[in-house]
């Protein structure tokens, strides 16, 4: 008889990616009447080396059967190699709350709402099970080649990491080094930033790689979608087999739909597999979420997870960090050049919409909320003043901008300004010029247009 | 009796995926892949083919016509049926029933393939060397993800 002091024959340490839920694994049970169940498991989780976790969704039988008899046996494989293990499971408790449960039911919450299905997968208990065996299943020898797990990441590439992170100038350098370390660490070749709003309501794109579109500006509500539940909990949510799991879902509402003309699409794969979100948290707060994504099967494992938790935890702070070191840069006395030669070329009918801050170009959708604002108040400037150098502080200052106390948004705004300018049209740019100083280059005339004056006009 | 009707016939033969759970000897229960499904004229009756090296445990209880469960999944749609009832008997199959399996495991790996799964990695899943086993369909539950997983079945209908 196996005891609990027993080695395993295959230790659960050394088949980690049997635990990524890839491939849907099975699970037999006994009912009380000697009959067996046999279905499919939505996630086995290993807890430690003696035990996994299994979620408990649907199975009713299942569950039954594990109340009257703990024993239970669970089929995994290994995607990399196509060998499978069988796991002889001793039913200890269900837990219905604690870490591991809310990780679980995050998981299962963010798939269900990425396919439309919120609240019909609730998460009912996760069933903690001793393993009291694991055996290699025979079979054909092990597929390898291509899928072979790469080489673990060193200590010292990630102090390399973290010592760029620290020597960040600004937060348009630090995010670049962000997502560079999501390349070099992980592996991963797709990625984007989003950072939360001032109210905490929305995240909003500010950086990314490997895309066709950046998607810089695109938003999403917190709480909505799978980016979206796992910033609002605060939790990391890795999907290995986004097909499979939609499909598991019941999909009939896939998130491909089609953006408004005033909604920037978040930057997509043509059919992303794997998806990593990661929370940046800086004490406590949620300062953004990092979106790692793959159309490779089972890209992202345990470990990557970890890493970037880390990576995504010294950002966050080395972001707050930077916002009260600029705090005092920026203060030098601002030029008002005056505007020496006039743009020649016909001029940019710039809209601007109050309510929604939205600013139109040739009415062409630009940007809205903070960094349309401030686009509207800088041209206003450049316009009425002939000003084309500012300051943060002063952006800071400007009570009409109405901009929280939260100090990090305004460069992360200003970013993405830049960036969408520089995606929208090629007549206006934002260039830094010093630590906390910017200027506004503006190469064609511009027409100045806002509703709020128009229909105070039409009265 | 449960009596398999025509649609739930041809979903079980439309190279789905198979699993067939047992109980040992010692009370264990097991769990292992299983291919080909082939349900019998009388619908009542279905085949479905184990690697003879993984199911050991399973020929060894046969002659007690033991309970079996094997569930029956779609793998793009999710749909999911599971049935039960006792085993009623265990062969060697003819060279058309291995024909048959490769067919339905060639199927299985398209229907895979669809939702992104590796076919070398599916392919190597099975093994040559399989058994049939034949077994009485008393009860049958629709087993697709959902509210309603464990609902009992009656004549390919939800009862």
């Amino acid at each position: 008889m196996t005891t609990a002091f027993a080695p395993l024959e295959v230790s659960l340490d050394s088949i980690p990616s049997c635990f990524e839920g890839v491939v849907p694994s099975a699970i037999c049970t006994v009912g009380e009447d000697g009959a067996p169940n046999v279905t499919y498991l939505s996630i086995v989780h290993r807890v430690d080396e003696r035990h996994v976790a299994l979620s408990r969704q649907f199975f009713k039988k299942t569950d039954e059967n594990t109340q009257r008899n703990p024993l239970a046996q669970v089929e995994v494989v290994e995607v990399a190699t196509g060998r499978m293990f069988t796991l002889d499971l001793k039913y200890e408790r269900t837990e219905t709350e604690g870490p591991l449960f809310e990780r679980m039911r995050t998981h299962l919450d963010a798939v269900a709402l990425h396919s439309g299905m919120a609240n019909v997968f609730a998460l009912k208990g996760v069933d903690i099970c001793e393993v009291t065996q694991c055996s290699l299943v025979p079979g054909k020898p092990p597929v390898s080649g291509a899928d072979d797990p790469a080489a673990p990441v060193s200590l010292a590439q990630v102090e390399a990491v973290s010592q760029r992170i620290a020597a960040a100038d600004d937060l348009e350098d630090l995010l670049h080094v962000f997502l560079e370390a999501c390349r070099d660490l992980v592996g991963c070749e797709h990625a984007f930033v989003m950072l939360a709003d001032e109210r905490h309501e929305q995240l909003y794109t500010v950086a990314s790689v490997g895309y066709g579109d950046s998607g810089t500006g695109s938003e999403i509500a917190l709480g909505e979608g799978l980016i979206g539940l796992a910033a609002a909990r605060r939790q990391s949510v890795r999907v290995t087999h986004m097909t499979r799991e939609l499909r598991y879902a019941q999909a009939t509402r896939l998130p491909a739909t089609a953006a408004d003309e005033d909604e920037i699409p978040l930057p997509a794969l043509a059919a992303t597999q794997s998806q990593l979100v990661t929370p940046m948290l800086s004490r406590h707060q949620l300062v953004g979420v990092v979106v790692l994504e793959s159309e490779r099967i089972g890209a992202f494992q345990s470990a990557d997870e970890c890493l970037v938790g880390i990576i995504a935890s010294q950002v966050a702070s080395a972001m707050t960090l930077l916002v009260s070191s600029h705090e005092s840069a920026g203060e030098a006395e601002v030029t008002s050049d005056a505007l020496d030669a006039g743009p020649i070329a016909a001029p940019v009918v710039v809209k601007y919409y109050p309510e929604d801050e939205s600013v139109f170009l040739d009415n062409e959708y630009l940007i809205k909320g903070v960094a349309g604002g401030i686009l509207w108040r800088l041209l206003r400037h450049y316009v009425d003043e002939g000003r084309e150098e500012f300051s943060n502080r002063e952006l800071r200052l400007d009570t009409s901008l109405a901009l929280p106390d939260i100090k990090d948004n305004l460069e992360a705004r200003l970013i993405l300004l830049r960036k969408r300018l520089e995606e929208r049209c090629d007549y206006l740019r934002i260039e830094k010029v010093a630590r906390g100083r910017f200027r506004l280059d503006v190469s064609r005339p511009i027409s100045l247009v806002s509703s709020e004056e128009t229909d105070a006009a039409s009265h | 009796m449960f009596s398999i009707d025509d649609e739930l016939h041809e979903f079980c033969e439309s190279g789905v995926a198979v699993l067939i759970g047992w109980v040992d000897a010692t009370g264990h229960p097991r769990v292992s892949y299983a291919w080909g499904p082939r349900v019998h004229p009388d619908a009542r009756t279905v085949s479905v083919y184990v690697e003879r090296e993984r199911c050991t445990s399973l020929v060894e209880v046969a002659a007690t016509r033991p309970q079996i469960a094997v569930t029956f999944t779609e793998p793009v749609s999710a749909r999911s049926i599971q049935m039960k009832g006792p085993l009623l008997d265990t062969g060697e199959p003819t060279e058309a029933e291995r024909a048959w399996v490769t067919r339905q495991r060639d199927a299985m790996t398209v229907s895979t393939s669809l939702i992104g799964d590796p076919p070398h990695i599916i392919r190597n899943l099975w093994m040559d060397d399989v058994i049939r086993i034949d077994f009485e369909v008393e009860r049958a539950f629709d087993q697709t993800p959902g509210p309603n997983a464990g609902r009992p079945l009656v004549a390919g209908g939800v009862a």
